[in-house]
């Protein structure tokens, strides 16, 4: 079917032809031509990952059945089209979770295995490959590869965090969590600058589960990265009854019903209204800076909400109108946060445009390959799709370049691939080195392939 | 509580299985690829701990040996038939070849036949049992387009109304229900430009399953469809034979 397929940040958009199989004679019988192909979860990804010019996008969304689950082990099997959200309703009665997954669910495992995602306890779990036990891969030319630790382990790195470069991930083993409780007490810690929430990120990465902060760098003014830190912790059961005045014991019933998809699929036309201009970004900000930091006191969420924030909140992505935003999310190494700010802020001071939404969480692991991974901290940026941004932004990557910042790939869609190459160094060569040799003919491509030559 | 489905793997059969699985039915499916039989029989059960059961057989099989004695042997109080297999060629206009002919008129007629005389004696004694079919819109008035698909659902809507008749004659308590549906979206409509909307098949299954127990010689799913076929079926032939519908 011919499609126009968008990303996220609306930065990309192309015609293709989708296709969605909706049973397995159809995406393992089928003489798939030599042309391009490409895997495709629920198309929510920032950068246009999933499809690309003269490429078949393979949609995997009727791929999404619960295979087998053994709680005494910890790990359940999945097709990789199921969403974080159907499988959240499926553990979180049974008391397990996925120790990490990111903000929305309505993202598929497929997507998360692909770009290999963080959620908001890296510094503790690690990334979603941390999780992974073992992958069925299909590629056409390779056939049905199980792929683990044990068995063709290098191309189980490959694909985790492998962009969809590899094949199409037909099942996945992962790893699950016993869940306390499907409720967490939250704090919102405010801080007065960026520094400060630097700093405190740090600091309470020993004392809370899942962590991260929202600042506010949209003025200019002595209050510029002023915010807060939303730390959180699990509770048993006792604690979600007696401290945090939920009405029901576990919370789960609150967890809002997971559709989603047509509210933030990026594709669908709709009115968006241009409100994170100039003018208006501002007193949204100060607006949201008010109501995070207008109650201290700790208090309890369920699980789902505090996991799937934006759930309620899509109109955010909608509001910075038809020409969309961009993202741009780096890992900052924890001893050159300092320095680092030190050359951000006057940049940002001169560029002088509002900037719609900071966070920043911390990072503990390995650099390996493409991944976004390491320890240190992610600091995001979200701004407006214009051309002083996008000059901001350019600047911003000189600058990474001198502190050893890794710039996330899944997040930037104008990433530059000689960036690319200078931050990921050896692990760019390796990663491109190894896909060829895994796949001569390179069957599977995307957008954000093409652009970083791989 | 439980159910056989026939084309159980795709589109609305599996949207059923889910939703008859959501309401405690233990289920037999049938359609003819195990490699989606048995992930589905894994997750159903999985989620809803029901007794489950997958047979791969394809309908242009003229083979049903034993499938009877499986079906029962597996739910010996099987209550419910739903008759949900279909094929459709969209680019069937015209005469056709004659295995494209056989293939739609046996999956969408002849096979609706025999399944349902396999299973009416055990059927006609349940308290409570159904069998349901999954028409079409197409089969409202005769069209150049799609003509073998739309006359065999026309035919095995016949043999409902017939059974309907001979259920109430022998006072069986066992119920049918008859769909004519509009479009769904599933692989039969993918990439198309379709007239009007489609629905998802799980609002459909819905509605099927809410259903069960009911008396429904003929219903159309969504039920607007009844005004459009309504208009349709009564233009005049002079306007009609100019359509291209
Ligand atoms: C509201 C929101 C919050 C987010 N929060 C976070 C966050 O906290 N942390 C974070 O890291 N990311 C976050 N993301 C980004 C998101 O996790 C990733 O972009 C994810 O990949 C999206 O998954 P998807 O199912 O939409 O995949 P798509 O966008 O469809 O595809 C993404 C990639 O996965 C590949 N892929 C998909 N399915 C398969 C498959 N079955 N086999 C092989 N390859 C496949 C595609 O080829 C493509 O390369 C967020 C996104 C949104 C919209
Ligand atoms: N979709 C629509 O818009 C629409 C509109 C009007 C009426 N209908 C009718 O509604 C019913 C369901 O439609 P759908 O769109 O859900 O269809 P679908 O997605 O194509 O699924 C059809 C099901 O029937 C099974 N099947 C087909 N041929 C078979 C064979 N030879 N042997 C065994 N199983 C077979 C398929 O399984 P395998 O592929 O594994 O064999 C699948 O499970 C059909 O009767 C259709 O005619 C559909």
């Amino acid at each position: 079917m011919e499609s126009r397929l968008v990303s996220l940040d609306r930065f990309s958009a192309t015609e293709v032809a989708l296709e969605e199989p909706d049973r397995y004679r159809d995406l393992l019988d089928r003489p798939w031509t030599d042309g391009a192909l490409i895997a495709r979860g629920a198309g929510l990804s920032y950068v246009a990952a999933s499809f690309g010019q003269d490429v078949v996008s393979v949609g995997m969304r009727h791929f999404n059945r619960i295979l087998a689950l053994d709680t005494r082990a910890g790990w359940i099997e999945v097709e990789a089209g199921i969403t974080l959200g159907e499988l959240f309703a499926f553990l979180t009665p049974r008391k397990l979770f996925l120790p990490v997954q990111p903000g929305y669910p309505g993202i598929t495992v497929g997507g998360c295995i692909a770009l290999n995602v963080h959620g908001k306890n890296q510094f503790r779990d690690g990334t979603f490959r941390s999780q992974i036990l073992g992958i069925t891969l299909f590629h056409p030319d390779h056939g049905i590869l199980e792929l683990s630790e044990a068995r063709d382990p290098e191309i189980l790195e490959l694909t985790a965090g492998g962009m969809g470069l590899t094949g199409m991930v037909l099942r996945v083993r992962l790893k699950v969590a016993q869940l306390r409780s499907a409720s967490v007490r939250v704090r919102h810690i405010p801080v007065t600058s960026l520094a400060e929430a630097f700093a405190k990120v740090a600091q309470l990465t020993g004392e809370y589960d899942l962590l991260y902060s929202w600042n506010d760098l949209s003025a200019f003014d002595r209050n510029q990265g002023r915010g807060y830190v939303t730390a959180a912790r699990f509770l048993d059961e006792a604690g979600v009854r007696n401290k945090t005045g939920l009405q029901n014991e576990t919370g789960i019933r609150e967890f809002p019903k997971v559709t989603g998809r047509s509210k933030l699929d990026p594709c669908q036309k709709r009115f968006r209204p241009n409100l994170f201009n100039d003018v208006c970004m501002r007193p949204i900000n100060r607006i949201y800076h008010a109501l995070g930091t207008f109650d201290p006191r700790e208090r309890g969420v369920s699980l789902g909400q505090f996991l799937f924030p934006a759930v309620g909140r899509e109109f955010y992505f909608d509001w910075f109108g038809p020409p969309g935003f961009l993202e741009t999310q780096m890992l900052i190494p924890g001893e050159r946060i300092d320095a680092y700010l030190e050359d951000f802020i006057p940049l940002l001071r001169n560029h002088g445009r509002p900037v719609a939404l900071t966070t920043i969480k911390a990072f503990r692991g390995e650099r390996s390959l493409l991944n976004y991974d390491g320890s240190g901290f992610s600091f995001t940026l979200d701004v407006a799709n214009r051309p002083e941004n996008l000059a901001f932004l350019g600047n911003l990557d000189t600058l990474n370049g001198k502190f050893g910042v890794l710039s996330n790939l899944a997040k930037d869609s104008r990433l530059p691939v000689g960036v690319v190459r200078e931050q990921y160094g050896a692990g760019y060569d390796l990663f491109r080195k190894r896909l060829r040799e895994f796949d001569p003919k390179r069957r599977f491509v995307s957008s954000l392939s093409r652009r970083l030559e791989l | 509580m439980s159910a056989l489905i026939v084309g159980a793997s795709a589109g609305l059969g599996r949207a059923l299985a889910e939703s008859l699985a959501r309401g405690g039915h233990d289920l037999y499916l049938l359609a003819s690829d195990d490699r989606d039989l048995e992930p589905l029989a894994q997750d159903l059960s999985l989620r809803y701990g029901i007794r489950i059961h997958y047979e791969a057989m394809d309908l242009m099989n003229t083979e049903l040996v034993g499938l009877r004695e499986r079906v029962l042997a597996a739910l010996p109080d099987l209550d419910n038939l739903l008759l949900i297999a279909g094929y459709s060629d969209a680019r069937a206009v015209g005469p056709l070849a004659d295995a494209d002919c056989l293939r739609l008129m046996t999956i969408n007629f002849v096979a609706g036949v025999r399944l349902i005389n396999l299973f009416l004696g055990h059927l006609m004694a349940r308290q409570g049992g159904n069998i349901v079919g999954a028409g079409s819109v197409a089969a409202a008035r005769g069209r150049s387009n799609n003509a073998v698909y739309a006359a065999s659902k026309r035919g095995l809507e016949f043999y409902f109304e017939t059974l309907r008749h001979f259920l109430a004659l022998s006072k069986s308590p066992c119920r049918v229900q008859w769909y004519r549906l509009g479009y769904m979206q599933t692989r039969m409509t993918f990439g198309q430009k379709l007239m009007f909307k489609s629905i998802a098949p799980e609002v459909a299954a819905a509605a099927i399953t809410q259903n069960l127990g009911k008396d429904i010689p003929l219903r159309y799913l969504p039920r607007w469809w009844f005004i459009i076929m309504t208009i349709i079926r009564s233009l005049p032939w002079p306007i009609f034979r100019r359509l291209d519908i």
